[in-house]
């Protein structure tokens, strides 16, 4: 039986920017949670800092 | 008294010994060589060496269907897709997701890494191989023990002992295989670039990898989900830190059963019978081009990576983009400290070590997508 070339190089092609389109994906998701976790945790650490800064004012 | 020695003998599986035989023992007898003498990856090649062994001896039926034990283990272990996503689980168990979450772009040369794999697709169905034989074949690229397991069982299942002994062999010897082909590849200068510190990553960061990351590929490309989703898991337990008893079970005791079965099935499928042909000998052949172009696509696309980035990564790193880890990555390291000793490479080159894990399961799912 002969081989089936349209089918190789479907598997081919859609193999490799599978991949690529995958990969890509994961990494703008990555950056995107890491940078909104770290804006949530800088947040967090800025209002922990943040009930001195009131009671400042109040004394000024 | 001479029946009964008679009847001894022919009933023993002496006599029933063939040539073929003769060649797996000593098959066997190298890859024990390897493992025990050459520790090469001694945790799966030395129950496949002796899985290899014992299917080898006549008359024991252990791969007899519906009879043979080690039968039993390949048929609920292998066939059923029961090992591999186990031995992911304790791969995620074990895997620090720190360096690449630090630098996501190395995510990219997970994805480079696995162009190697499909040119050597393209390769194995030139020389003949069927398209589902030659996806099986070209995994081996990607460097990874399970994975390859998994896509061969279900695309090429006679091809399976040839597939993963030459995948965990070509693993082995990384350290053999892979600096040449750096150094052929990058220059001197090349090889010396210090790269830039990596970011440190918190914990929720971490946290939230593997929950992110499981999500979107299993959205994406469904069919990975049996790999990814135990490999994801394994992570979550570990970087949680609230189910240590977890964690521990599935890097340590677990690993370690599945390990005895998957070994032992792999080897036991090499009969003499499916082994001994030149079909599946010219595997081992194709085996290690996958596992070179693969090499060489990593590194070219770190080199590609570097026209655009101002800060200009190592194109080293690039050539751990092939899984096996952690060997590649330390592998990496070394060739780096021999063009600069002060260039600590290996965390750099963590990133892409584990991001190859990731890209070689998205590229069997989605070979299996269109040949399954």
């Amino acid at each position: 039986m002969g081989t089936d070339w349209s089918k190789v190089m479907e598997v081919f092609t859609s193999g490799i920017v599978g991949v690529f389109l995958v990969m890509i994906l994961l990494q703008i998701l990555t950056q995107l949670s890491t940078r909104i976790i770290d804006a949530v945790e800088n947040r967090g650490k800025g209002s922990d800092a943040d009930p001195d800064l009131p009671t400042a004012s109040l004394k000024d | 008294m001479f029946d009964i020695l008679k009847d001894l003998i022919f009933s023993s599986g002496v006599v029933s010994l063939t040539g073929g035989n003769l060649v797996m023992w000593l098959v066997a007898f190298v890859l024990l060589y390897l493992a025990i003498k050459k520790q090469y990856e001694p945790l799966l090649l030395l129950p496949i060496a002796f899985g290899i062994l014992v299917v080898n001896l006549p008359l024991t039926y252990l791969m007899e269907p519906e009879h043979g034990l080690i039968w039993f283990f390949y048929h609920y272990g292998i066939e059923l897709d029961i090992i591999p996503p186990l031995i992911f689980l304790g791969l995620g168990a074990m895997i620090d997701f720190g360096p690449l979450i630090a630098n996501p772009k190395t995510l990219l040369l997970g994805a480079g890494a696995q162009a190697g794999l499909y040119v050597t697709f393209f390769a194995a169905v030139l020389f003949g191989f069927d398209l589902q034989e030659a996806a099986s074949i070209a995994i081996i690229g990607g460097a990874d023990g399970p994975t390859t397991i998994y896509l061969t069982s279900k695309l090429a299942p006679h091809l399976l002992g040839a597939t993963a002994v030459s995948a965990y062999a070509y693993m082995a010897l990384v350290p053999i295989i892979q600096p040449p082909i750096m150094k052929l590849l990058t220059s001197d200068h090349e090889r010396k670039i210090v790269m830039k510190k990596l970011r440190p990553v918190s914990k929720l960061q971490r946290i939230c990898f593997p929950i992110v990351t499981a999500m979107t590929i299993m959205l994406v490309v469904p069919s990975a989900a049996p790999l990814i989703s135990m490999l994801m898991l394994g992570n979550l337990f570990k970087e949680s830190g609230v189910v240590e008893r977890l964690t521990n079970a599935s890097a340590n005791e677990l690993m370690n059963i599945i390990t005895i079965f998957l070994g032992l099935s792999v080897g036991a499928t090499m009969t003499a019978g499916t082994f001994l042909n030149p079909k599946v000998l010219f595997i081992f052949f194709l085996g290690l081009f996958a596992f070179i172009i693969s090499t060489a696509a990593g590194l070219l696309m770190a080199k590609f990576m570097n026209l655009f980035l101002k800060d200009k990564i190592n194109p080293l790193i690039g050539a751990a983009g092939v899984s096996a880890v952690p060997m590649a990555a330390r592998c990496v390291h070394k060739v780096g400290s021999e063009a600069n000793r002060r260039n600590y490479l290996l965390m750099y080159a963590m990133g892409p070590n584990v991001a190859g894990v990731i890209g070689t399961v998205v590229a069997a799912a989605i070979l299996l997508k269109n040949l399954g």
